[in-house]
């Protein structure tokens, strides 16, 4: 017995103590430590691929600038939000929370790297204003940062007011003489800081544009920006996020008709909202928009109302829009020329209705260009288009702003909410036949996995109950 | 393969030893009846020579020189010792023994234990049972046989998995799988298939690594239900523990046995969509050949000409209603066995080879395996004992088809969409597209045919043909030990053993094919290994008149590492040259985890009388997952077995041999358990994609950029060991010398301190923390009955079985504050596998909404259903399973029968969705799609209901609003089913005839499997098919799940 017990204790002492001085459970497949580039390039990835297509197809649908056909089923056209998954998370997770973390990063580093600061802050403003304009009131002062177990929900007008603050620094920090995150991380503008303060300056515009209908103390921090002409000031400043015509690296928009059409757009149609105002301003963008349905006759644009089944007939948006390569726009050069024309002719600045209409005339031209019509074309069209006044600016610049954005249904979305009180939208829509609410929608709604986790998520709200800024 | 066989070889030649003066007796063993009795021991005392009685009861046995006495014993029979003298023939009449009816049951860590002594539930299935009826995944021979345990297969694909669970779910995160030893020694079995989404879109049922066990090399396995009784084990014997012992070399009246298996089988699908034969494709009755599905007109009613699916003007079009059935082929499996076995007193050994080649039911899907076992032991000297075994396994397979949903090759997706009107055999013949089937403009080179005008869905033998699955692997377990008897009562055992494996898989997308128009294919490499070394200390001592005491104290070491990579290539220059060279893209990643334990424990019994038992066991390991301040936890379980009738023989109704046996049981234990490795620091991890909820992910580098991504887990602080207590009560009776037996056990187990990634907001930026939380329990009752309701004279016996398990399985608490725990969600359309306190795991999706009578509330404008909020849509786990099984035996012949039941959990089927949403199912033709009323309510403007009084806009439209992205509720099924699972006919020709030839013994068998649903209230599929396969959590999601098969078979048996 003695012999069994010394045995015992012997084999125990034997592993006492295990794996104290141990590097067996130091993890071989991830890191300890980041450089902030290799961060900011997954979120502003990630970023760009929500944008791009999982809030792009059921934003474009729900807000009438793209038809389904009922291709897809009708509920998207009818509100149904079951598809915009993972925008919320993942803008938080993949998206936000690595900004965070790189912005630590890098001001922990010797010495702070100011410039990689900057742009991860203009990034952030960027993802929280668009969240916010999507959801309303969200999570920001408190969010992201993994040490609030249940973040607040802060009001929009905080958390647009914070975006800007956030612009604010950055443009303060960001040094055109200094390095920060370059190619190929900055998938944007490969490092150009003096890009990257105009693209901050233009989106404080945005920003500043969507908060002054409810808040009309913002027109005079337009109009310094305007004075201060530090913004996208070319074609070549635009923001944007470049796909490439390699497998894994294609705008997702192209690789959805190619996965699931092979390669035959047959899933996004001509929605009549759009193509009864381009028809209204005998606009040369329909055939650039657009193309006929299989069975109709060349030049033959059929378009369908939200609801409405498609037929053979029935035509599409433009394959062109839908290639490969093309980048996904964050803010392009047109957006920025309409809303200086706007700040003009809203008075927010100098320079009255000439002014306005020269600057309008620009950046329809722009647009246009943008999707491809000739140059000629595009100036008649533009200098066709009638002076700004008083009693008309307001329709044509909502118009023009629109019809910009066709491609762009997040912003087009925001654009179609703040051109008019509710009701008074441009181009005036009606809510589709099978919506569960009266009226337009007006805001996405929080997603199961935030309120099922979190009691401060608002609760009752229903998809037409307008938004803070949405007056 | 040639040097396996020549150690096989020369390990048998040294182990034979030629015994001097042979002498042959030979004689017959009959019972008190005077019937013969096959199977009996027959042994030299003293020695390990011996034979076994054959059918009619007769042996025949060479005995050296120096035999004195022969030893027969059979269980049931008191055992007979009968002295040699000069005799050469001798005769035995065995005396029933009614008390004793012992059996020896392989326990934790090797050891070998009598059934009464045990306090603790056990089931034993022995090797001939899985073999009379053989399943490729030796798994699916335990269905229905093992009360308390439940098997589930995934799928009909070849080779595919079987889930396993013992007693119900144990953890909220993981799925619940049990351990697998061989021979004492841990070996995996994994069925690694990539992240929740790559199962649940597109996934392959790569099967599970303990189906590459192999049948004619199993001499039992035993299932270790509780922790009390698989504690030794440790931290993974929580699930349970299935204990396999391997074939040894058995004495007979030869040096050597030789034994030869062959079988052969078919399958055929055993059930398919049931499908309307009236209505061409189309949209509300017009018809479209753009489109894949049956809503257009009758197709009587189309007067040419029109246009087909393929683009050609066509005057007519025909029906072709068995395309779903004419699909599938009849799937053939050969197995092929041969082993040589032998033994002596100086040793024992046993060689086996196994073939298998099968085809599957899906066309061009294979699957073939080869298996080699050696087993020797060997004397060395009267107190040194050693032996080997090793197992190598070589699998290998092609064409397992794809599954789930959101990928253009899912065959069940593809055939639930095919329109009538579409002829499967010309798709047969035509795999590619003509001109006028929806090209894509500039596009050159082969193209998929597709089954619309659209050219949406492929071909599905375009799919088969081109777009393969295939995978190998190579595999080899096993170990050695070393015995040593210091004293008699005094023995050293070490043992060091191993399981390794390297699998290749690559999975091709042919360049052409329809949504992947350039191809594609994705390439892993698995390499798994285990290591475990054992050192055992048994002491074994009289303690006075009346107690023995049995001490075991063991020393444990256990490494398991894991490796993988995979490279996943898109975009192919050359059509079907599947190199990365020839990709335009390739994306790789790889993976790598160790990780250790060591244990130490002590196991201490103490026998009161031979009636009396108690057992002490005791456990610590130390972790290297935990933190090092806490990674060492004990554990420890006690247990009871009282022999009543053994302790007071000459009570009433035992002497009058009523109740002839009576044993009371009960146990305690407690099982700690340790974490995945690298769980506790921050970390950044290199991405591979960014994600999408669509398939077409951005693959990184992008331009040039390479991306990390902070962990999206907030990792642990104060981590400590799970934690698993468990009692179990149980008793075993037997009446009438045996002819009924009842074994019934209650069990609960508590699980608790689990560690767990809960939850957080996603606006904290995490999506999970990772923390100790959460209790989940199972409280059960096991029930055999045995019965045996006729046994004549002339040799007839019928006997009956039946198993039964309730199992409750609770989830008691999660986190503070935190209402609900998704486990798994199912797929892209919002259904999930959540378990919330008080509740069991359930699924979850948007239910219909309903008024406050639960009335469905309609849409009065549609007449339609309207999508209401989420809610659980019912259980996952049944109430109770049953096992029935009969057999009748007389003389040779004996036929047995398995029916299979299942009562409760739910089933949402992706098939019937699809079938019914396209138009496509028998049900949506009722009434020549009149528009019906649904029933239900309708909302008034003051609140109150009516019913409904709005017929659907249309049947389409009815049909497509009942699909599982709209509600899964509707496609949501009662998953109760009993099944014939078995039938099987064994027939041993009698004795006369063999031994006019040079056969030992000659057998022949019949066997039938998954022969029949008896009854299911699941429409269109077999309601047993589970997309999660055996590494997630969560069953009864079906999502394009190949049907299960049905098979028949014959096997012959001889030895020489």
């Amino acid at each position: 017995m003695k012999k069994i017990v010394f045995v015992g204790l012997a084999l125990a002492l034997t592993t006492t103590g295990c794996f104290k001085d141990s590097t067996l459970n130091i993890d071989p497949n991830r890191s300890t430590t980041v450089d902030p580039s290799l961060l900011f390039a997954g979120a502003s990835t990630q970023f760009s691929l929500l944008r791009v297509a999982e809030l792009t197809w059921p934003v474009a649908l729900m807000n009438q600038m793209w038809a389904s056909g009922g291709r897809w089923g009708l509920a998207q056209a009818q509100y149904d939000q079951t598809r915009v998954r993972s925008a919320w998370g993942r803008t938080y997770t993949d998206v936000l929370k690595n900004l965070d973390v790189a912005i630590k990063v890098a001001e922990q580093a010797q010495p702070v790297n100011k410039n990689a600061v900057a742009q991860c802050k203009i990034m952030k403003a960027f993802a929280y204003s668009q969240t916010s304009l999507l959801w309303g009131d969200i999570p920001f002062s408190e969010a992201s940062t993994g040490t609030v177990d249940l973040p607040k929900f802060d009001k929009q007008a905080d958390v647009l007011t914070g975006c800007v603050a956030l612009l604010d620094e950055a443009i303060a920090q960001a040094d055109p003489a200094g390095k920060g995150i370059i190619a190929p991380n900055d998938l944007y503008y490969g490092g150009d800081m003096a890009k990257w303060r105009k693209f901050a300056n233009s989106l404080k515009l945005r920003i500043l544009f969507s908060m002054v209908d409810a808040d009309p103390t913002k027109a005079a921090a337009i109009g310094q920006l305007l004075t201060g002409n530090a913004m996208i000031a070319s074609a070549a400043d635009a923001m944007q996020f470049k796909y490439y015509n390699q497998p894994g690296q294609q705008n997702p928009r192209f690789s959805f008709t190619a996965i699931f059409r092979g390669g035959v757009q047959s899933d996004w149609y001509c929605s009549k909202p759009v193509y009864d105002l381009l028809v209204s301003l005998s606009d040369p963008r329909i055939p650039y928009f657009f193309q006929p349905g299989p069975a109709a006759a060349p030049g033959e644009y059929i378009a369908l109302n939200s609801v409405e089944t498609f037929t053979t007939k029935s035509a599409l948006v433009n394959l062109n829009l839908l290639k490969p390569d093309l980048p996904e726009v964050s803010f392009s050069y047109s957006e920025q020329l309409l809303l200086e024309a706007e700040a003009i002719a809203r008075g927010f600045a100098t320079g009255g209705f000439a002014v306005a209409t020269t600057r309008m005339r620009a950046g329809v031209r722009e647009s246009l260009i943008s999707f491809g019509v000739p140059t000629a074309q595009a100036d008649a069209y533009a200098a066709g288009l009638p002076a700004l006044t008083v009693a008309n600016y307001r329709a044509i610049l909502s118009q023009q702003q629109y019809l910009d954005l066709f491609m762009r249904p997040v912003e087009g979305w925001t654009q179609h909410r703040r051109s008019g009180i509710v009701g008074q939208e441009i181009p005036a829509m009606t809510t589709p036949q099978g919506a569960p609410v009266a009226g337009l929608v007006r805001r996405l709604l929080y997603r199961s996995e935030e309120i099922n986790s979190n009691p401060n998520t608002p609760a009752g709200i229903a998809v037409d109950a307008p938004q803070w800024f949405d007056k | 393969m040639k040097k396996v066989l020549l150690i096989a070889l020369l390990l048998g030649s040294c182990l034979l030893r030629v015994q001097a003066q042979p002498r042959v007796i030979s004689g017959k063993v009959t019972s008190p009846e005077n019937e013969p009795i096959p199977g009996v021991n027959v042994v030299v005392k003293g020695a390990n020579t011996g034979s076994i009685t054959t059918a009619d009861g007769t042996y025949q046995l060479t005995v050296s020189a120096t035999a004195k006495t022969l030893v027969f014993s059979f269980i049931g029979y008191k055992t007979a010792e009968i002295a040699l003298e000069n005799q050469t023939r001798i005769d035995v009449k065995l005396a029933n023994d009614l008390t004793n009816l012992s059996e020896v049951v392989v326990t934790a860590n090797a050891i070998v234990r009598e059934k009464k002594e045990l306090g603790y539930a056990v089931s034993t299935v022995a090797g001939t049972d899985l073999i009379k009826a053989r399943d490729p995944n030796v798994l699916n021979s335990l269905a229905g046989r093992v009360a308390g345990v439940r098997i589930t297969q995934q799928s009909g694909s070849v080779g595919g998995s079987s889930r396993v669970m013992i007693r119900g779910a144990n953890s909220i995160s993981s799925a619940s799988e049990p351990l697998f030893v061989v021979d004492g020694i841990p070996i995996s079995n994994s069925s690694f298939n990539g992240s929740e989404t790559d199962i649940v879109t597109g996934g392959v049922d790569v099967g599970n690594r303990a189906s590459d066990l192999n049948p004619d090399d199993i001499e039992s396995m035993n299932v270790l239900k509780g922790a009390a009784a698989s504690a030794l084990y440790g931290s993974r014997a929580r699930n349970g523990v299935i204990v396999i012992t391997t074939k040894r070399g058995k004495p007979g009246a030869k040096k050597m046995n030789v034994t030869v298996n062959s079988s052969f089988r078919t399958d055929n699908v055993l059930r398919v969509p049931d499908l309307q034969t009236q209505y061409a494709q189309g949209n509300l009755g017009v018809y479209n050949p753009q489109l894949g599905n049956g809503w257009g007109p009758l197709v009587s009613g189309i007067t040419g000409p029109v246009l087909d699916y393929k683009g050609e003007t066509v005057q007519k079009l025909n029906v072709y209603p068995q395309n779903w059935r004419n699909f599938f082929v009849t799937g053939r499996t050969f197995i092929n066995s041969a082993s040589i076995d032998g033994a002596s007193d100086q040793g024992d050994y046993r060689v086996g080879y196994t073939n298998l080649q099968q085809t599957g039911t899906v066309p061009n899907s294979e699957l073939g395996r080869h298996t080699f076992a050696i087993n020797a032991g060997r004397k060395i000297t009267d107190k040194l004992t050693s032996r080997v075994w090793l197992n190598y396994v070589r699998t290998t397979s092609d064409g397992r088809p794809q599954q789930g949903s959101n990928t253009t090759n899912i065959i069940s997706t593809i055939l639930a969409g095919t329109p009538i009107t579409v002829d499967i055999n010309e798709l047969r013949n035509n795999l590619f597209a003509p001109a006028t089937q929806a090209v894509p403009t500039g596009w050159t080179g082969d193209l998929a045919r597709a089954i619309d005008l659209n050219g949406v869905q492929n071909n599905p033998y375009f799919v088969t043909t081109f777009n393969r699955f295939s995978n190998s692997v190579d595999r080899m377990y096993g170990g050695t030990s070393l015995s040593y008897e210091l004293t008699p009562w005094f023995n050293l055992t070490g043992r060091v053993g191993s399981d390794f494996f390297t699998e290749n898989r690559r999975a091709v997308t042919r360049r052409g094919t329809r949504g992947r128009l350039n191809g594609q294919f994705d390439t892993n490499e698995i390499y798994e290994r285990e290591l475990q070394t054992d050192l055992i200390a048994t002491v074994t001592r009289p303690l006075g008149a009346d107690w023995t005491f049995k001490g075991i104290i063991g020393h444990q070491f256990n490494q398991r590492t894991n490796r993988r990579s995979r490279v996943q290539s898109q975009g192919l220059n050359i059509d079907q040259l599947y190199t990365f060279a020839n990709a335009q893209s390739n994306v790789a990643s790889n993976f790598y985890s160790r990780r250790e334990i060591f244990g130490a424990y002590g196991d201490f019994s103490f026998d009161f009388r031979n009636y009396l038992f108690l057992n002490v066991t005791g456990r610590n390991d130390w972790s290297s997952t935990l933190p090092v301040s806490n990674n060492s936890y004990f554990y420890p379980s006690t247990s009871v077995s009282f022999v009543l009738s053994e302790a007071f023989p000459n009570l009433g109704i035992i002497k009058r041999d009523i109740l002839s046996y009576a044993k009371l049981r009960a146990n305690y234990a407690n099982v700690g358990s340790d974490e995945d490795p690298y769980q506790l620091a921050f970390t950044y991890n290199p991405l591979t994609q960014a994600n999408d909820i669509y398939t077409f992910n951005i693959l990184y580098p992008i331009g040039g950029a390479s991306a990390f991504g902070a962990t999206n887990v907030l990792p642990p602080t104060n981590l400590r060991p799970q934690q698993q207590t468990s009692y179990e009560f149980g008793t075993e009776l037997k009446f009438f010398g045996g002819r009924i037996g009842l074994d019934l056990t209650y069990y609960r187990s508590l699980n608790y301190d689990q560690i767990i990634s809960i939850a957080v907001p996603q606006s904290t930026g995490y999506s999970a923390r990772r923390l100790n939380v959460g209790e989940i329990s199972n409280q059960g009752l096991e029930a055999m009955l045995t019965v045996t309701p006729l046994k004549t004279r002339s040799g007839f016996r019928w006997d009956a079985m039946v198993n039964f398990n309730r199992n409750r399985n609770r989830v008691e608490s999660l986190a503070p504050g935190l209402t609900e725990f998704v486990t798994t969600s199912g797929d892209g359309f919002g259904i999930f596998v959540v378990a919330r306190p008080g509740e069991t795991f359930n699924i979850q999706g948007v239910g219909w909404l309903r008024d406050p009578n639960g009335n469905i509330v309609i849409n009065p404008s549609t007449g339609l259903r309207t999508p209401g909020p989420r809610r659980l849509l019912g259980n996952i786990y049944p109430d109770w399973t049953m096992g029935i099984s009969n057999s009748f035996s007389y003389k040779g012949l004996d036929l047995s029968f398995l029916i299979d039941m299942r009562k409760g959990g739910v089933v949402n089927s992706q098939t019937v969705s699809i079938v019914r949403g396209s138009g496509l199912a028998v049900e949506t033709a009722v009434n020549n799609r009149t528009p019906f009323i649904d029933p239900g309510v309708i909302r008034n403007p003051d609140g109150t209901y009516r019913p409904n009084d709005v017929p659907v806009a249309s049947v389409q439209q009815y049909w497509s609003q009942l699909d599982n992205s709209v509600s899964p509720e509707s496609n949501t099924f009662d998953g109760s089913y009993t099944k014939l699972r078995e039938v099987r006919l064994a027939y041993s020709l009698p004795r006369t005839i063999v031994s006019k030839t040079p056969f030992g013994n000659i057998a022949l068998g019949l066997e039938g499997r998954n022969l029949w649903i008896i009854s299911s209230n699941v429409p269109h599929i077999d309601p047993e098919a589970n997309v999660l396969g055996t590494g997630l959590i969560g069953e009864g999601l079906e999502r394009g799940s190949i049907p299960s098969s049905r098979s028949i078979g014959a096997n012959l048996r001889f030895t020489f």
